[in-house]
């Protein structure tokens, strides 16, 4: 069989050939262009699970008040420990109806005690995203981070949900328990790797 | 108007009928209208990350995730039937059972290879950027994939026959296929 019978056998089947799709020019379309057009560019804030102490963190960069990306309950392992995983805890909830902003990224100034750190997705075994660290830029010293992206009431923040990819590079930073947004927790660039060399210098 | 909001305006007309077709054929109609919003959220937000030429497959990739991660996001009983739900497609064919059970049988990233192959049209490269892998190793995988599917296609086709030649039906090869 060669390509061109896999293709039409394939196409044959295509469940989507025969289903109608809500077309772009239609009102459906236009209202939800204009409502993701009405959304921040900030990811929104979300709670943490419950069970957990509800914690409304908030990252302060430069200033700013930017709302994070999740909650977390974190650990950071310091000194001799360095074996041990870090924990750190996510619970995608609702999102906030209060918005919240984005400042340049080289016009932020992470807050003290930033944990900040590059690592590789070695596992997304459900809600768990387990990151073996490869450099630590601040406040850590363990070789692995394990996400846990909690879902109490299966709500899915859809930015971090397009976050972590198994295999991939990221550099990743949270304050006061809770993961950084507004870009500073993003796939790794050379880029962003100078703006953390900057923000975490010794 | 601004820049930002016209190039939006643009990759969301270029993207929008696409998109859904994507998630319609993974999962049902309610998921699928999520995932959809969804990913055009993450092109609203993250609009300077989009690749010049490859918004379309830029977006399948984000609309992927989004999918796994609603699957990974229900508890586990409702997640079983969401992952059952996103194997079939949410209107199902009865044609070609043996094409149906062949893909079936292939591990889930050859099915989803096959699919962006044959379903979404796309070219290996454009395969790369939604699976976020580099063209060659896209290539080489979709290559792989195709293969092994018709080498399903082709024992089922065998089975099938020896089925008929002893005079039994195919109901059992049937449900350990599914």
């Amino acid at each position: 069989m060669n390509d061109d019978e896999l293709l039409d056998r394939l196409a044959r089947i295509d469940p989507a050939a025969r289903v109608p799709v809500h077309p772009v020019s239609g009102p459906r379309a236009a209202a939800l262009m204009e409502h993701i057009m009405s959304t921040d560019l900030a990811p929104a804030p979300v709670v943490a699970s419950p069970g957990r102490r509800r914690r409304p963190f908030v990252l302060a960069f430069g200033g700013l008040a930017l709302a994070a990306a999740a909650v977390v309950g974190f650990v950071a392992l310091r000194g001799n420990d360095a074996k041990a995983p870090t924990s750190i805890s996510l619970s995608f909830a609702a999102r906030s109806p209060i918005g919240s902003s984005c400042i340049r990224l080289d016009a932020m100034q992470p807050a003290p005690g930033t944990v900040a750190f590059r690592g590789t997705v070695v596992s997304i075994v459900g809600n768990a995203v387990t990151l073996d660290v490869t450099k630590w830029y601040a406040n850590g010293t363990a070789d692995q981070v394990v996400v846990t992206t909690g879902t109490a009431d299966g709500t899915v923040d859809p930015e971090l949900s397009a976050t972590f990819q198994q295999g991939g590079d990221y550099l990743v930073a949270a304050t006061d328990g809770q993961v950084a947004g507004c870009g500073m927790t993003a796939p790794y660039s050379a880029e962003l790797d100078t703006l953390y060399q900057g923000w975490f210098a010794a | 108007m601004s820049d930002r909001r016209r190039r939006f305006e643009d990759l969301f007309g270029e993207v929008y009928e696409p998109l859904q077709r994507y998630a319609r054929r993974r999962t049902d109609p309610a998921t699928a209208d999520d995932v959809v919003a969804d990913a055009l959220l993450v092109l609203w937000r993250r609009l300077d990350e989009v690749p010049d030429g490859a918004a379309l497959p830029w977006c399948y990739g984000v609309a992927r995730r989004c999918l796994a991660n609603r699957r990974r996001g229900v508890d586990r009983q409702t997640q079983l039937v969401d992952r059952l739900m996103g194997e079939r497609p949410s209107a199902p064919t009865e044609a070609d059972p043996v094409l149906h059970e062949a893909l079936a049988s292939l591990d889930a990233d050859d099915r989803e290879i096959v699919r962006l192959w044959a379903w979404e049209q796309l070219p290996p490269r454009e395969i790369a950027v939604v699976l976020g892998i580099s063209a060659n190793a896209a290539a080489i995988r979709v290559h792989r994939a195709k293969s092994r599917l018709t080498t399903a296609l082709v024992g089922k086709k065998r089975l099938g026959a020896g089925h008929e030649q002893v005079g039994t039906t195919t109901a059992a090869f049937d449900k350990e296929a599914m």
